[in-house]
């Protein structure tokens, strides 16, 4: 082999890895791209005023794009995402019985969101509540489309 | 096993693999080794550039008047890389009209657009002016106030054409004014027609170039080496190499600039600057020079004469010889790129 030909292969050779290397770093930057990511950031949010919920009832809410239902538990108000941790069907609250009730998959809550009856593999899902004065304030996370929602 | 498997493809796809190797195979001349030869590679390294990263770009984009501005800020500030995506749509957009400009020059300056290569000219000017569409419909989707305002001036200079200017600007706008109407027709020109047509007219653009083979220059081909080379690989590797410097630079010069977005749009409020993109300048100048009506008919002529150059080119040389058709040919090119480059400059300072 002669130093030209050496010189040449070399060549072609370096601009093979460079062109491998920026085809590797494209796939990266379109999947990242692609890639919605969640900003775990979670914002106070306003729901109602506490007088308003009285003992035993509950509130529904959607709170930048989440579904809560606030519940009133023996004083203590709590939130609750209404997002059924099986399948994610909107659960309700039946104020006669006490419990939540999925209408999926049939199943039941008590009203501390633990499983009574039914498939969902964990309790339900809650969220930080703050009471100010009379205001009761949710902590949810920011969901950027939801609240720009048209 | 390797033949096997050969075989076994070429039983079911009936396509000779040594012919398709041979017709891509072309012998390129020496010369197109130089980077002036290579223009035309570019804006198709831009144009693929364009595709990956626009149809990137649409799954963020709204094309809904209210959140469109939000979409492309969100592209910006929040989505990982969006920067870098919509910074090389936007930069490839402008090295890819440059770099046609660029191939224009080259092509009229060494003749190569003369017999029997006139055809593959009038395509290179469609495809000049379908990518001028794709650069005034693209720079309205981000609904920014200069975007905005650029969109109703530039709609009304349509509609200054005589006879049917009317009607272009009704159908450009789908109504009297610039409302959602207008923004989803752009949005479907930029997406979907205009892209594809230029798609169409590239296959026939480089069917035509093939068919010819690149212009060989008789004069001067002593000067730069009879030799010829192999189109692959050695001319592939050096369109390889452009292509890593051109996406090098873009990403280096966007992290450092990143593409900018102004103020939301507003119909109320006419912004004091209002600039198209750079390539629109020489004929925005021209406008501002001249009276309306001359202006949009003048800008029509030069259109016109640029793609019917060929034509004119062999007029010329009938009705003056060989020799003196030479230097008014080289006057004219020369009057032209000076002129325009004047104009654009002049409205780039003011
Ligand atoms: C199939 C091809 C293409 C697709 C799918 C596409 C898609 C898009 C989308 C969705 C946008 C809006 C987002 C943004 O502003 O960043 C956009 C903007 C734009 N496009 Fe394209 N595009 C294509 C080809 C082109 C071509 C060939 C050109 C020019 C020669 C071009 C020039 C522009 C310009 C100037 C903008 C405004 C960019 C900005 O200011 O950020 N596009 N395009
Ligand atoms: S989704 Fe609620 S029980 Fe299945």
């Amino acid at each position: 082999m002669n130093r030209r030909n050496f010189l040449e292969k070399l060549l072609i050779f370096a601009l093979g890895i460079v062109s491998a290397g920026v085809f590797a770093e494209a796939i990266v930057v379109i999947y990242r791209f692609l890639m919605p990511f969640q900003k775990r950031k979670t914002l106070k949010t306003f729901v109602c005023f506490s007088n308003n919920l009285l003992r035993g009832q509950a509130k529904e809410a959607s709170l930048r794009g989440n579904k809560i239902i606030l519940l009133n538990n023996e004083d203590k108000i709590v939130a609750f995402s209404a997002t059924c941790p099986h399948l994610g069907c909107s659960v309700i609250w039946d104020r006669k019985g006490q419990t939540f009730l999925c209408p999926c998959h049939m199943a039941a809550f008590d009203k501390n969101g633990q499983v009574l009856t039914g498939p969902p593999p964990r309790p339900m899902d809650q969220y930080r509540v703050l009471i100010e004065g009379n205001s009761v304030f949710v902590f949810v996370p920011e969901n950027y489309w939801a609240q720009r929602e048209v | 096993m390797k033949q096997k498997a050969k075989i076994w493809l070429q039983d079911r796809v009936k396509i000779d693999v040594e012919k398709v190797k041979d017709s891509i195979n072309e012998q390129v001349p020496d010369y197109l080794k130089g980077l002036w030869f290579c223009l035309g590679g570019t804006p198709l390294i831009c144009l693929i550039l364009q595709f990956v990263t626009g149809i990137l770009l649409m799954f963020y984009y709204i094309p809904y008047q209210e959140v469109a501005y939000q979409s492309v800020k969100f592209i910006s500030s929040d989505v990982r890389f969006g920067w870098l995506i919509r910074g090389i749509h936007h930069s490839s957009a402008q090295v890819m009209i440059a770099s046609m400009f660029l191939h224009m020059v080259r092509v009229y300056f060494t003749e190569s657009y003369r017999k029997p290569r006139e055809i593959t000219w009038m395509v290179g000017v469609v495809l000049l002016g379908i990518s001028m569409g794709l650069g005034f419909t693209g720079y309205s989707l981000i609904c920014d106030q200069v975007s905005y305002w650029a969109t109703v001036v530039g709609t009304n200079i349509a509609g200054a054409t005589p006879v049917i200017g009317n009607h272009i600007r009704l159908f450009m706008r789908g109504g009297e004014d610039i409302t959602q109407s207008t923004l989803t027709r752009f949005f479907v020109l930029h997406i979907v027609i205009l892209p594809t047509s230029l798609i169409v007219m590239l296959v026939v653009h480089l069917f035509f170039v093939r068919s010819h083979g690149i212009h060989y220059e008789e004069k001067d081909c002593s000067k730069k080496g009879e030799g010829f080379y192999p189109f692959f690989p050695e001319h592939v590797l050096n369109e390889i190499g452009i292509f890593l410097v051109l996406i090098a630079s873009f990403t280096i010069f966007n992290y450092f600039f990143p593409p900018s977005l102004g103020e939301p749009f507003n119909p109320n409020v006419t912004p004091e600057h209002i600039k198209p993109e750079w390539y629109f300048f020489g004929v925005f100048r021209f406008l501002k020079l001249v009276s309306y009506q001359a202006g949009i008919l003048g800008s029509l002529f030069i259109g016109m004469c640029l793609f019917a150059w060929p034509i004119i080119d062999s007029l010329l040389e009938k009705l003056m010889g060989c020799k003196a058709s030479k230097s008014t040919r080289y006057i004219i090119g020369m009057a032209f790129i000076v002129a325009w480059a004047t104009f654009t400059a002049w409205e780039a300072v003011t």
